[in-house]
């Protein structure tokens, strides 16, 4: 078996992500794993490749087109005869693993949690019903996957220095008669702390203040996907399966229900506080500790001792 | 210009507690549920028809196609109210479309085929299997290209339409020739509108168009071999003061040992 991990270049917290990726799946699959990274010209310059061992191949891309990208790969790996292909995940990752399933012809599987190899077949799962449910599927060897692993606990290993080489540039698919950037692209604060809100907070005002709060301190914050809805936070910040997946020391969950669709967002955290009015919430399961409180008679005192915790670092 | 939006009626799951009970159909038991538009496509519907709002009327065609059983017929009509010109059921009593995107795809694809269309608006992933493969499939089998991560349809004219795409971060302004297949991730606009009373009556003798579905190359197809519900328990403190008193308890029954270790 011969896998090709395609990965989204756009920063180097994804490069070292990548890396324990491609080191589990390695240990797990027993097999060789060439990368692949594409990124645009600007992203590329900025990223350190060498850490992620083996053979690293280079695509630059002019716009993310997945249907374009695809085909691109798609004649490079007939070329060089992999027999599978694993995308890491990111916003589009689904959509280039389907297509370019379609055009190798093989099976494919989105947002796979797991993947082993047994006597020479693939067991792979993947969530199911909003997260609540967990599917196992088995796949012949040639396949395409996009991953949702965690790797939370994986500590990167030293590996051989990778040999990179530069493919052909991908062109801008001539049905993109325009494109313009309206935002770019902001470096995602990376703190040992996150703070999450959900729709238990009432008002957009109150969701701006605790997002002011983090961001004063240092901790990284987010939403739950119906507090973005409603406007009250950018799509940016949604937790969960629509959003960042992330692995803090501590999570302070603050009006969250609990939903599988959000905790897949949090469930890697080493520590969960949660506060919540209703003692019956899902979350009160999914906690390591819970105050059963209205939020704003607890928040100002606990931002206020973990505001003095921070100065003390 | 003709516009068609897809969209699947699925359980409400938000409602599922604690109560699943993996089924001998490989299914979990949602009789119990009601059902609601899947909510990436609920914004893909909404959004097409604010973009009818901003052009002439006359200028485009708005259809919309689902696959399922009667259960989807409510909701069919209302999109007539709306002023969705066609409503579309590939008839699925079975429930086999539960883990087959495939399948309402190959029967999407099939009847664009016979009634062209400038641009297909679906939402990008739906429960039961939460694939998130539906645009791309139907965009391979028609050869459209396909644009993902929409979270917003800005305007168009006869021959293209623009779009907001959000890209890991990076947010973009697009315009896609048509034809071509939109996947509508994030949207800000996240609720269908609904018919008034008026609208309902205008459209009371009126009906849905039926096709059955079709089934692509099995050898493709894949299955989920077995379910089990996910359990995932962390052994709760929960404090029995509140307010201030409330976060001490904490913290001297776990948190401070956290803090410390960060």
């Amino acid at each position: 078996m011969r896998i090709l991990f395609v990965v989204h270049g756009i920063n180097q917290k994804g490069i070292k992500m990548a890396q324990k990726k491609k080191q589990m799946l390695s240990e797990q699959m027993n097999c060789v794993i060439d990368s692949c990274i594409y990124a645009e010209k600007k992203e590329m310059e900025g990223l350190r490749l060498e850490s992620l061992g083996g053979q690293v191949y280079t695509l630059p891309v002019t716009i993310s087109a997945t249907d374009m990208i695809a085909r691109y790969l798609f004649k490079f790996i007939k070329k060089m005869q992999y027999t599978a292909v694993v995308v890491a995940d990111g916003g589009q990752a689904g959509e280039l693993a389907v297509q370019l399933a379609q055009l190798l012809e093989v099976q494919c599987v989105t947002a796979v949690t797991e993947l082993s190899l047994n006597k020479e077949r693939v067991f792979l799962k993947k969530m199911v019903y909003n997260n609540m449910v967990c599917a196992d599927y088995h796949l012949p060897e040639e396949f395409v996957i996009s991953e949702k692993f965690a790797v939370g606990n994986v500590v990167n290993k030293q590996v051989e220095v990778s040999e990179i080489i530069e493919l052909e540039p991908c062109n801008v698919p001539d049905y993109i008669l325009d494109n313009i950037i309206l935002e770019e692209r902001t470096q995602q604060m990376v703190s040992p702390i996150l703070i999450a809100v959900g729709m238990g907070i009432q008002s957009k005002e109150e969701v701006s203040k605790i997002r002011e709060y983090a961001s004063d301190c240092g901790f990284s914050f987010g939403v739950s996907r119906p507090v973005a809805m409603r406007g009250w936070g950018d799509i940016r910040e949604i937790i969960g399966v629509s959003g960042e997946i992330y692995a803090p020391q501590l999570t302070i969950a603050i009006g969250i229900s609990g939903a599988a669709a959000f905790m897949i967002g949090i469930e890697q955290s080493n520590y969960i506080l949660s506060i919540n009015s209703n003692p019956d919430a899902m979350i009160t399961k999914l906690s390591d500790s819970i105050i059963v409180d209205e939020y704003q008679h607890v928040l100002p005192k606990l931002f206020e001792y973990l505001k003095q915790w921070r100065k003390t670092q | 210009m003709r516009l068609l939006a897809s969209f699947k009626i699925c359980p409400n799951l938000e409602l599922l507690k604690e109560d699943i009970v993996v089924t001998e159909k490989m299914g979990i038991d949602t009789h119990f549920l009601p059902n609601i538009i899947n909510c990436y496509d609920e914004s893909a519907l909404e959004l097409v028809l604010r973009l009818r709002d901003k052009t002439e009327n006359d200028a485009i065609e708005l259809s919309a196609f689902t696959a399922g059983n009667e259960q989807t017929e409510l909701t069919l009509k209302s999109l007539r109210a709306l002023g969705f010109t066609h409503t579309i059921r590939a008839r699925d009593n079975q429930k086999e479309i539960d883990f087959h995107p495939e399948i309402v795809a190959e029967s999407l694809a099939s009847y664009v085929k016979k009634n062209p269309q400038d641009c297909i608006i679906l939402g990008k992933e739906a429960p039961v299997g939460n694939h998130g493969i539906m645009a791309q499939l139907v965009a391979e089998k028609l050869h459209y290209p396909s644009v993902s991560s929409v979270i917003d349809i800005v305007e168009t004219d006869q021959k293209s339409v623009t779009v907001v795409v959000s890209d890991e971060g990076r947010m973009q302004k697009q315009t896609i020739k048509f034809p071509c297949v939109i996947c509508v991730g994030n949207a800000v606009i996240s609720k269908l509108r609904v018919a008034t009373l008026r609208e309902r009556m205008a459209v009371s003798k009126t009906e849905s168009e039926y096709t059955s579905l079709n089934y692509p190359n099995r050898r493709y197809m894949v299955e989920p071999e077995k379910l089990h519900p996910i359990v995932i328990r962390r052994n709760c403190y929960q404090s029995q003061k509140s307010g201030e008193e409330a976060i001490y308890d904490v913290l001297q029954n776990g948190l401070q040992k956290v803090l410390e270790q960060i």
